[in-house]
């Protein structure tokens, strides 16, 4: 089914520290291209944390984080820049949209931020919005919008410019369930058929029953299916999973 | 809990942040404070310096048999006025104010200034022959600074033409030349200042009561949601800029009253004032304790008003409502149509005469027309910016004009300060072209006269080539005061007369002078003959010389005012026996017009020779000093203007930043390059700032034209300043877009992604 058996993205032994207080300990995980994977604990438990270091955004206090084979720890920030400006979506969960944009320049910015010019960007966001139900709003402001239109703009944003791997927190978080269920769908349905890699982080045991595998946090510990604490195991039982 | 206890826990209690905002309100009522302060109390200055003036000129009259003789000299560019006083054999004297006794025969009193210069310069006693006794008080006194002296005379000692009988100290009216500042001048000079100062003042301090808008905005709308009421949140968001604009203008008081008390030392601007002189009025502590935290109070509640009445839009971060853009066609339209229509009638040719009418008009005109362009900004460019990222290809530009378009009231703080200040300094420059065209010289030279029995040889040939002085010669009076001889070679009445008009001088032999533009008399006639007494260098008698006019002319063109208006015969020096000079005789010598030349000059001179009357001519020392004041006060204005202006753009500016930093964080995650970041902070800088400075400089320039047109002065369009202006124009640009580039800045805090 996929193409190329190498993990897209991968952690091994990853802490995660804030100050004293380790958040992440010792997290090991992998993602194989286009597939979606849910890390799923209770409050508190680290997911977030895990997540931002995953996407590059904290750098991790112990072990290492690769994408496609390229540690994060080896990259200039310039680089590091352009791995999330064209590899990697974003969905959060309050959408982290700019609001002063409109829906198409918000969900078109990845392209314009990598360097089309406007006409092109739109023109390739709009059927993206089209399936997301969003076609008719185009040219709303996003602080105009009921948030679950806002969070489909969010994941507009995060596929058009068909990135590799899309992270996910709490992408529904701030919906009621029957949105919340539309729009995690469009969005599971829009990435699958792209061949986007997807890591979702929810507390939502409903959320994370889309997903093809799951990791489960406790305490800052992460391990592989349901419940059972098994950390070490993770990166072998991945590979036969695949 | 009411609101203010909760109000003050919020401020007390707040994050890093709150507090750094809380310093920064208060340091900025402070600065404002005091800036208010001064400019208040300047009024009070002027009116005690003129007050003691008046108080203290001699009045002639026979009420005590006392003989009096005033005179006034320049020293350097500061006027030395000594009163010598003859006391009657029997009876008293009236005591001038702030003297405690006044000097015998043979005693001084001094005024501390001239006290001390005294010390330094031993040879300044020659002008005040006797022993000093005693310093003038305050009282006596116009400022600290003053060159004073009250010299007691035998009745012999005096000149019996000159002394007049003493009749008291005191006159109802300053004279005009003892005012600190002339009437005419203080009117404009008071609303310059107020447009140079308070306007950016006024600005300076709505950003300060602003700071962290959005922030503190979306807080206050948590509160309300949680159920405070409106006008409670409204009081709680009031408390803050209350509690910093209360403790902001306490220190802004202690401020100025520090500044106050070191002027009395160093004095400012030429202006030295005595610290009492200074001290805030009752009105004026009013304004600044009570004034100040009662505006900020209002500004406090109008900005919660915003989320008091909408928390959700507020917290949702949803577009402000739209500026009102019929408050600033309001001020606009009236203003720029008053300054606009005096601009027609100047450029018609119409002579509009200064009167009640247009002192009125053409002030409320600019003024209307300022905060106008203050107001109009909002509008006018979030139009321009939503036009802008319409139709723009660029990044850059798209998110900086989306950014400005929802949020243009921020914009208007960063940069209405800086607008402002270049409206005034335009409409400054109006001023001191106007100013100046009163107090310009057109002459192409200055001169200088000095009576030559007051210089001994040494002095005279120093003060000949002293730097900045290029011609000189001998002016030495007919007995009949018809007119002057001039003893001078052709190349020195060449270079004293105006450049190319001297026709037909030989050297080697007396001549007639003719001046065209003078009166001719009689004495000019060929065949009139003039005596003129001569003198050795120690002061004897030396005979006298007899010189005929004779039928050879050299015509001239004397500058105007000049000393040679009156000459009436070129006489070469060498005629004159060698350390022999003429009786009554000036020394008359040339250098460059221009003011700075001239105090420079004038300094000079009077350190070759202390005690000698140096007359500049056709020039009043007051009213040099006068300009000095005026010209050092709108330049003190100007440098505040550009503090203030400057503080409340670089202020709210890197408040602004603060407030967008979600936003970066949110672009910095998306993976931004940091020069897109930063031409976009750059672009949502410059747009209001161009469009604001290009308006000032166009409504600036209307009503500096509109001020000239009505002030009476010959020059309505004045080019001169334009190239600075536009200059300083950009400079204020490039300065801000480069002040904004640190600010724009990648940074991906996770707080701000995950934390609303
Ligand atoms: N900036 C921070 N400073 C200190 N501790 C932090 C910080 N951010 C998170 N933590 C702590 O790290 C731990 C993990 O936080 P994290 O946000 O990753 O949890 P989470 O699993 O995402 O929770 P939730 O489901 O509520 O979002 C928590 O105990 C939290 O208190
Ligand atoms: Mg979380």
């Amino acid at each position: 089914m996929y193409p190329n058996p190498a993990p897209v993205l991968r952690a091994r032994g990853v802490d995660v520290r804030y100050g004293a207080q380790l958040a992440v300990q010792g997290a090991d995980l992998t993602l194989m291209p286009g597939e979606v994977v849910a890390v799923t604990g209770s409050s508190g438990s680290g997911k977030s944390s895990l997540l931002h270091c995953l996407a590059g955004v904290l750098a991790p206090a112990a072990g290492s984080v690769s994408f496609e084979g390229r540690e994060y720890g080896a990259l200039e920030d310039e680089e590091l820049s352009a791995l999330r400006r064209e590899r990697f979506g974003y969905v959060f969960q309050h959408g982290e949209l700019l609001p002063e944009l409109t829906v198409e320049e918000n969900a078109s910015l990845p392209l314009r931020l990598a360097g089309q010019r406007k006409g092109p960007a739109h023109r390739a966001a709009t059927p993206v919005l089209e399936r997301l139900g969003m076609g008719e709003l185009v040219g709303r402001r996003v602080s105009q919008l009921s948030g679950g239109q806002a969070q489909r703009v969010a994941v507009a944003r995060a596929l058009v410019h068909e990135p590799a791997v899309v992270f996910a927190d709490e992408p529904t978080g701030a919906l009621d369930s029957v949105n919340a269920a539309a729009v995690l769908d469009e969005f599971l349905t829009l990435a699958r058929g792209r061949g986007t890699a997807v890591l979702l982080v929810t507390h939502d045991e409903g959320v994370a029953s889309h997903a093809d595998r799951r990791y489960v946090m406790c305490d800052g510990r992460i391990s592989l299916g349901r419940g059972v604490p098994s950390p070490a195991t993770g990166e072998a039982t991945a590979r036969s999973a695949s | 809990m009411t609101p203010l206890a909760l109000g003050l826990r919020l401020v007390l209690r707040g994050s890093r942040a709150t507090r750094v905002r809380f310093l920064l309100m208060t340091l900025g009522c402070a600065l404002g404070v005091a800036c208010l302060a001064a400019a208040l109390s300047i009024p009070a200055i002027l009116a005690a310096h003129d007050g003691r003036a008046a108080g203290r000129e001699v009045q002639g009259g026979p009420s005590s048999g006392a003989l009096f003789l005033e005179r006034k000299d320049p020293f350097g560019n500061r006027p030395l006025t000594r009163i010598f006083i003859s006391p009657p054999e029997t009876g008293t004297v009236p005591l001038p104010p702030g003297v405690a006794r006044v000097p015998r025969p043979g005693e001084v009193v001094v005024s501390p200034a001239l006290g001390d210069l005294l010390a330094e310069r031993p040879a300044l006693k020659g002008a005040l022959p006797g022993r000093v006794v005693d310093t003038i008080g305050p009282a006596g006194l116009t400022g600290p600074q003053e060159l004073y002296a009250y010299v007691g005379r035998t009745r012999a000692q005096l000149p019996p033409d000159e002394a007049r009988p003493l009749g008291g100290y005191g006159n109802r009216w300053t004279a005009p030349d003892e005012a600190a500042i002339d009437d005419g001048t203080v009117a404009p000079l008071r609303f310059t200042l107020c447009c140079l100062v308070l306007l950016p003042l006024f600005v300076y301090l709505s950003v300060c009561v602003r700071l962290s808008a959005e922030a503190r905005s979306r807080r206050l709308a948590s509160l309300r949601l949680l159920g405070l009421s409106a006008r409670d949140t409204m009081r709680v968001s009031a408390v803050e800029t209350l509690c910093a604009a209360a403790v902001g203008a306490v220190l802004g008081v202690g401020l100025h009253l520090l500044v106050n008390a070191w002027v009395e030392r160093t004095g400012w601007v030429g202006l030295a004032w005595y610290p009492a002189d200074g001290l805030p009025s009752v009105w004026t502590l009013a304004a600044c304790l009570l004034g100040c935290p009662a505006l900020a109070y209002l500004a406090g509640r109008r900005h919660a008003k915003e989320a008091a009445l909408r928390p959700l839009a507020v917290r949702r971060q949803a577009q402000p409502g739209k500026p009102r853009r019929w408050l600033a066609a309001l001020l606009v339209l009236p203003g720029l149509g008053i300054v606009t229509a005096y601009c027609v009638l100047g450029v018609v040719g119409v002579h509009v005469e200064p009167s009640a009418v247009t002192s009125f008009l053409v002030p409320a005109g600019a003024q209307l027309t300022g905060a106008g362009i203050v107001l109009a900004l909002p509008p006018v460019t979030a139009w321009l910016a939503a036009r802008v990222a319409a139709t723009t290809q660029r990044l850059p530009l798209t998110l900086a004009m989306r950014h400005h378009e929802t949020t243009p009231g921020a914009a208007l703080r960063v940069v209405s300060g800086l607008v402002l200040l270049v409206y005034a300094a335009s409409l400054t420059q109006g001023v001191l072209v106007e100013l100046d065209q009163v107090s310009r010289r057109t002459a192409p030279n200055q001169e200088y006269e000095v009576p030559l029995r007051q210089v001994t040889p040494e002095q005279r040939t120093a003060m000949v080539k002293t730097e900045g002085i290029s011609g000189n010669a001998v002016a030495a009076e007919v007995p009949s005061r018809e007119g002057d001889i001039l003893f001078a070679t052709c190349t020195e009445l060449e270079k004293l007369a105006t450049p190319g008009t001297v026709r037909g001088c030989v050297d080697g032999r007396p001549l007639a002078l003719h001046d065209p533009f003078a009166h001719t008399e009689d004495t000019k006639q060929p065949g009139t003959t003039h005596l003129v007494k001569l003198r050795d260098e120690a002061g004897q008698e030396a005979g006298s010389a007899r010189f005929t006019v004779p039928e050879e002319t050299v015509t001239f063109a004397a500058v105007q005012p000049s000393a040679l208006s009156s000459a009436l015969l070129l006489v070469p020096p060498k005629t004159l026996p060698p350390g022999v000079h003429p009786a009554h005789a000036r020394l008359v010598l040339s250098g460059a017009p221009e003011p700075e030349a001239v105090q420079a000059t004038l300094d000079r001179l009077a350190g070759i020779a202390p005690t000698a009357q140096i007359d500049p001519v056709g020039i009043v020392i007051e009213s040099l000093r006068q300009l000095s004041i005026v010209k050092g006060l709108l330049g003190t204005g100007m440098v505040l203007g550009l503090v203030i202006g400057v503080a409340a753009f670089l202020v709210s500016a890197t408040d602004r930043a603060m407030d967008g930093r979600r936003r970066t964080a949110t672009l910095t995650l998306l993976g931004i390059r940091t020069r897109t970041l930063r031409a976009a902070q750059c672009a949502q800088v410059l747009l209001p700032l161009a469009v604001g400075i290009g308006g000032a400089l166009v409504a600036g320039r209307l009503a500096e034209s509109s001020y000239l047109v009505t002030g009476g002065g010959a020059v309505f369009w004045d080019g001169e300043g334009l190239p600075l202006l536009l200059l300083s124009g950009l400079g204020v640009l490039a300065v801000a877009g480069l002040a904004s580039l640190p600010m724009a800045r990648r940074h991906l805090d996770p707080e701000l992604l995950r934390r609303d």
